[in-house]
């Protein structure tokens, strides 16, 4: 194999970062919807001395609910936008070309990833004080690892053959009801939620974000076993024509 | 010689038959046509040649390294411009780097005075983009990558008369070059026209021709709309 057949989904990645940089609208609402939804929420609940409040237990949720919507409406909804386009059937239908496709794709939405969350680090964290080097990576680390957390359901939702308008839908049905479901479980200690919370992406990425990727080895252990399923699912299952054409 | 083979094929959906022993055949250096009316199952052919599709019966024995399909459907990414297009089909297309010097070295050999046309394009966005203007770029610069069988499924519709020319010209250069190409399309003329053999999509069967008059006495007919017409209710019969 050569250099240049390496270089690809590097190459595939670039394009997709600059087409991802020129529509704005999306990049600006996944990053700005959150930082305003955690202000107006610390707004209308937090009193003054609640920001002495260490600043991950305040914003745990919002990371967590960041790295889906990048999974889900990023690495997942570009797939099938490219399938519904045709653009997968026109190019995309041999391995070699599955494999190129899909590590663009990853890689191009590994580097998205980072930049949502560091977007969100730097509108939030002057809120609670000075911003850290190290606390910044840490908080990388932890999101990312919740990107890949939510790209197992988002790349095994690319295989249900639907189309765009369908899988938007239901791209925002699982992420309301996972956030939903999160945030029900905070307030409540009913063991069927508890039963329900154990099935929730959501709150297991919650919980890596509080607890940390060293304390949580077993779950991030689980987490890139199953995600490296996922992927190796969607090559192999990869949907090439749109679902609107008659093939 | 390098040659794809398609014997005794059988292709069906659910319990319509689009395939019955339907043979093929394709050597390098060549350009042939396929015609068949719509919904015939030209699509699904290629499909079946490029394995996007199963077939459900025959054999297909392919001797060329490289194959390279340009289906109907081309949609490219809106916001992104030709050149990021180029370079995102050559990431696909080809195992080693397609340049733009490249592309436009073979294209203006295959048909002068081209390469203006196609630089005024490459600069574009693919939004502000035609779709002739999209199928005349996509079908050149696929022939520029490094492949031994093209096929492409109706590159002329929706293309004006000066790109069909241009097109049609750099299939023939290619081919002089010892690349196969396998091209569909409507229009009988242009396929009779330039194409060294082409076959006839009729009655489940790949019906293989060499010139318009065996064509036309095939079917009995004094014009070849009339023997494709007459072909294609066959077909349909």
């Amino acid at each position: 194999m050569n250099g240049y057949l390496l270089f690809k989904p590097i190459v595939l990645a670039t394009l997709f970062i600059k087409e991802q940089v020129k529509e704005p609208v999306a990049l600006f609402w996944i990053v700005i919807s959150p930082v305003v939804m955690f202000y107006l929420i610390n707004y209308a609940k937090l009193p003054e001395g609640k920001l002495s409040y260490k600043y991950l237990d305040i914003t745990s949720w919002f990371y967590a609910f960041v790295s889906s919507s990048v999974a889900l409406f990023g690495l997942a909804f570009y797939i099938v936008g490219r399938r519904e386009s045709g653009f997968l059937r026109s190019f995309v239908y041999t391995r070699s070309t599955k494999v190129i496709f899909l590590s663009g794709q990853f890689l191009a939405y590994s580097f998205m990833s980072v930049i949502y969350c560091s977007a969100f680090y730097g509108l939030t964290r002057f809120y609670f004080g000075v911003m850290g080097f190290s606390e910044f990576a840490t908080i990388v680390g932890r999101f990312y690892i919740c990107f890949l957390l939510f790209s197992i359901p988002s790349l095994l939702l690319t295989l249900i053959p639907m189309g765009f308008q369908n899988a938007n839908t239901v791209f925002s049905i699982v992420s309301f009801v996972m956030l939903a479901l999160g945030v029900v479980s905070i307030s409540s200690s009913h063991p069927v939620l508890e039963v329900v919370s154990f099935f929730n992406p959501m709150w297991w990425a919650n919980q890596i974000m509080l607890v940390g990727v060293a304390d949580g080895l077993l779950v991030v252990m689980f987490v890139g076993v199953l995600f490296v399923f996922s992927l190796w699912m969607t090559y192999r299952f990869l949907l090439i024509n749109p679902v609107w054409s008659r093939y | 010689m390098k040659r794809l083979v398609v014997s005794s094929l059988d292709v069906r959906y659910a319990n319509r038959i689009l395939f019955n022993k339907a043979s093929f055949k394709i050597e390098a250096g060549s350009l042939s046509g396929l015609l068949g009316p719509n919904g015939s199952g030209k699509t699904t052919f290629f499909d079946v040649v490029c394995l996007l599709k199963k077939m459900d019966g025959g054999e297909i024995h392919n001797s060329f390294s490289t194959l390279l399909y340009l289906s109907q459907v081309v949609n490219t990414p809106p916001v992104l411009r030709m050149f990021d297009v180029f370079n995102m089909m050559m990431l696909f297309c080809s195992d080693t780097r397609v340049t733009q010097k490249h592309a436009l070295g073979k294209i203006e050999k295959w048909s002068p005075g081209i390469a203006e046309r196609y630089c005024e394009i490459w600069k574009k966005k693919s939004s502000l983009c035609s779709y002739g203007e999209k199928r005349w770029f996509f079908t050149l610069s696929l022939l520029s990558a490094h492949a031994d069988l093209v096929i492409l499924d109706e590159p002329t519709a929706g293309v004006d008369p000066e790109f069909r020319y241009h097109i049609w010209k750099c299939l023939e250069g290619a081919v002089a070059e010892g690349v196969a190409v396998l091209v569909s399309s409507h229009n009988v003329d242009e396929i009779v026209t330039h194409c060294d053999d082409f076959y006839m999509l009729s009655q489940q069967r790949l019906n293989r021709f060499t010139g318009a008059e065996s064509f036309m006495s095939a079917y009995g007919a004094k014009s070849l709309d009339e023997a494709f017409i007459r072909a294609a209710s066959h077909a349909k019969g």
